[in-house]
């Protein structure tokens, strides 16, 4: 039985543009969670800083609104101190590509069973639309109205490169298939990061929900090698792949190649205790 | 909660932790083990020039506690204090020791028994909840409890984002009140030595491990330890400069960090320092060769 949205809400509405892509991420976010039946106190959000991070206080789970780049180190943190929560982080391209860029490498490439949720609307919003390393290389920018002099990389490029086990991606102008996608990331066992394609119609006003619609080309099977993840994961200027790129099920977990926590039953959480050291000192006698 | 030992440069590089740390209110403790020297400094010498960048260490203001390890004993209690001040005021606590206690080798007969462990935690409604204290309710996140928003935005005692100027007044005096409350829980520095001396050392950190084997050198001087360095009680030492002692500051460092910290909280001026910052401790003629 899925959970009521309604549960997911705080008493604040939200305060992003008209026809923002954040609406129905966050949507979708909930009805994943819903129909996963993972409660609000189930679930816990590193919130980013950013326009995906001014939804923080609108969602009823538990959640962190850290620093600027910061969501998946909090994520990774919350996870490690208790694995029985459903935990989601939850940023810009802006924030996972600069200012964080170490920490989603070093999350894919320690596999911590969290899920990243990337709003990639190609611009640092909240500061009102500078470039990041996903906008585009010929468009007038804050500040950079000749364009930004650096190039443009794929994101895939970057998440494919210290092998996930699990890369999808979705767009924010189909919450059937987000949902699904965050359902699939949630139920992962493993980091799962999913893209995010986010119309974000105040700064990228070009890529309308009709430019991504003639564009956007739903893949059914995800790709088994890192090679075919590449080609199915590259955007070009015809053509953006969604679904579920590449999933490597192979991969053991942080959790499950920490020797020392191999039969504990405990979470890390509940271990806080006082500990008898008399022993440790005896030793040394 | 977290403990994340650090030497000055990763200290410097992690201290948006700290500031964040304050005002989401997350409990948090760091050992910071200095060494001597900005940058890279002296690998690896020691020093205690990095008391005043903890003390003032995070941007925005909000309330914090820094404590000073001398030696194993003081290491044992403090490092348990810590815990329980960072989680029954919901503060940063850093904890400072240094190179040379780092790496030096002490004999103890035996320890005190462990400190009881104090988590602070209790349940409510609001999480950032306005109290005479300035304690809020926290609750560890399980699952048959009320969810709950950490916020680095300013916010209300809801946990909501909030640019209402009420809101901003009264949840910055929330949280430094329990700067206030901690400081009335806090003890006064220990003062060693001959009380009657008319010379007064003060000083934190392995200082007190040369001045303590002068005292018992028979050097005729008392010392006033500082282990709970901020926030600061100022009591005795405004005392023994009223009785007419005469104080002098000893360091570990180039500036007198600990005795700016002092000045601030006391408004005394020192008018004696003697400050080591070559890379070597201070070794007990340093404090023999002080004329009394
Ligand atoms: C350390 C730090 N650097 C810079 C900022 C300013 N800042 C706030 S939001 C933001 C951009 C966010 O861009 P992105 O992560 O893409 O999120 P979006 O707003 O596009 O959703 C920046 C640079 C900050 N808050 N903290
Ligand atoms: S600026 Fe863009 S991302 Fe931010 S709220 Fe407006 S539409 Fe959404
Ligand atoms: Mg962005």
């Amino acid at each position: 039985m899925a959970i009521d949205l309604n549960e997911y809400n705080s008493n604040l509405k939200p305060t992003w543009c008209p026809g923002c892509g954040n609406f129905l991420i966050h949507m979708s976010l909930k009805k994943a969670l819903s129909e996963l039946d993972i409660t609000p106190s189930q679930t816990y959000i590193a919130f980013d800083i950013g326009c995906n991070g001014n939804g923080a206080d609108k969602i009823n789970t538990y959640a962190f609104k850290g620093l600027h780049g910061r969501a998946i180190p909090l994520a990774a943190g919350l996870h490690l101190a208790n694995r029985k929560f459903t935990v989601i982080a939850d940023l810009g391209d802006g924030a996972c590509f600069h200012e964080g860029l170490d920490h989603l490498i070093h999350a894919i490439r320690s596999n911590y069973d969290i899920t990243i949720l990337i709003h990639n609307n190609q611009n640092f919003a909240l500061t009102t639309g500078q470039a990041t390393l996903t906008t585009d290389e010929e468009k007038p920018m804050y500040g950079l109205p000749d364009s930004k002099p650096e190039r443009t990389l794929e994101p895939s490029e970057i998440i494919l490169s210290p092998n996930p086990s699990f890369y999808a991606r979705g767009y924010s102008g189909d919450m059937q298939q987000l949902t699904e996608l965050i359902k699939a990331g949630i139920q992962n066992k493993g980091c799962s990061v999913i893209e995010i394609m986010q119309l974000c119609p105040t700064y990228n006003e070009e890529c309308t929900p009709q430019w991504f619609m003639q564009r956007i080309h739903k893949v059914e099977d995800s790709a088994n090698t890192l090679e075919e993840a590449r080609k199915i994961g590259t955007i070009t200027n015809e053509n953006i792949n969604t679904g579920i790129i590449y999933r490597n099920t192979e991969l053991e977990t942080y959790y499950e190649l920490q020797e020392n926590r191999k039969d504990s039953q405990s979470e890390l959480v509940d271990e806080v205790n006082q500990y008898d050291i008399q022993k440790l000192f005896d030793q040394f006698k | 909660m977290k403990l994340q030992p650090y030497r000055g440069g990763g200290f410097d590089l992690m201290q948006e932790t700290i500031s964040c740390a304050g005002i989401t209110e997350t409990p948090l403790v760091i050992v910071l083990a200095q060494r001597i020297g900005a940058g890279t400094g002296v690998p690896t010498w020691t020093g205690s020039s990095d008391i005043h960048t903890a003390v003032k260490s995070g941007h925005g203001e909000f309330p914090k506690a820094v404590l000073c390890v001398s030696d194993i004993q003081s290491g044992y209690i403090l490092i348990q204090q810590a815990f329980n001040i960072a989680e029954t005021y919901q503060i940063p606590v850093i904890v400072l020791t240094e190179k040379q206690i780092a790496e030096s080798i002490f004999t103890v007969e035996t320890l005190p028994r462990a400190l009881q462990i104090q988590r602070g935690t209790y349940n409510g409604e609001n999480r950032y909840e306005i109290t005479n204290t300035g304690i809020s309710p926290r609750w560890i996140p399980s699952f048959d409890k009320k969810p709950y928003l950490n916020n680095s935005d300013e916010h209300n005692q809801a946990s909501q984002s909030t640019e209402n100027m009420d809101e901003i007044r009264e949840m910055s005096d929330k949280r430094m009140q329990k700067q206030s409350t901690l400081l009335n829980n806090l003890p006064e520095p220990v003062l060693y030595g001959n009380p009657q001396a008319q010379t007064v050392l003060v000083g934190c950190g392995s200082t007190k491990n040369p001045i303590l084997d002068a005292i018992s050198e028979g050097m005729n001087i008392a010392y006033l330890h500082y282990e709970y360095l901020f926030p600061t009680r100022t009591q005795t030492l405004l005392n023994l400069v009223s009785s007419g002692k005469r104080i002098i500051l000893v360091e570990n460092n180039q500036t007198g960090e600990l005795g700016k910290i002092l000045t601030e909280a006391s408004g005394y001026q020192f008018k004696e320092k003697i400050l080591k910052y070559n890379g070597k401790p201070l070794f007990l003629e340093d404090i023999l060769n002080i004329q009394i």
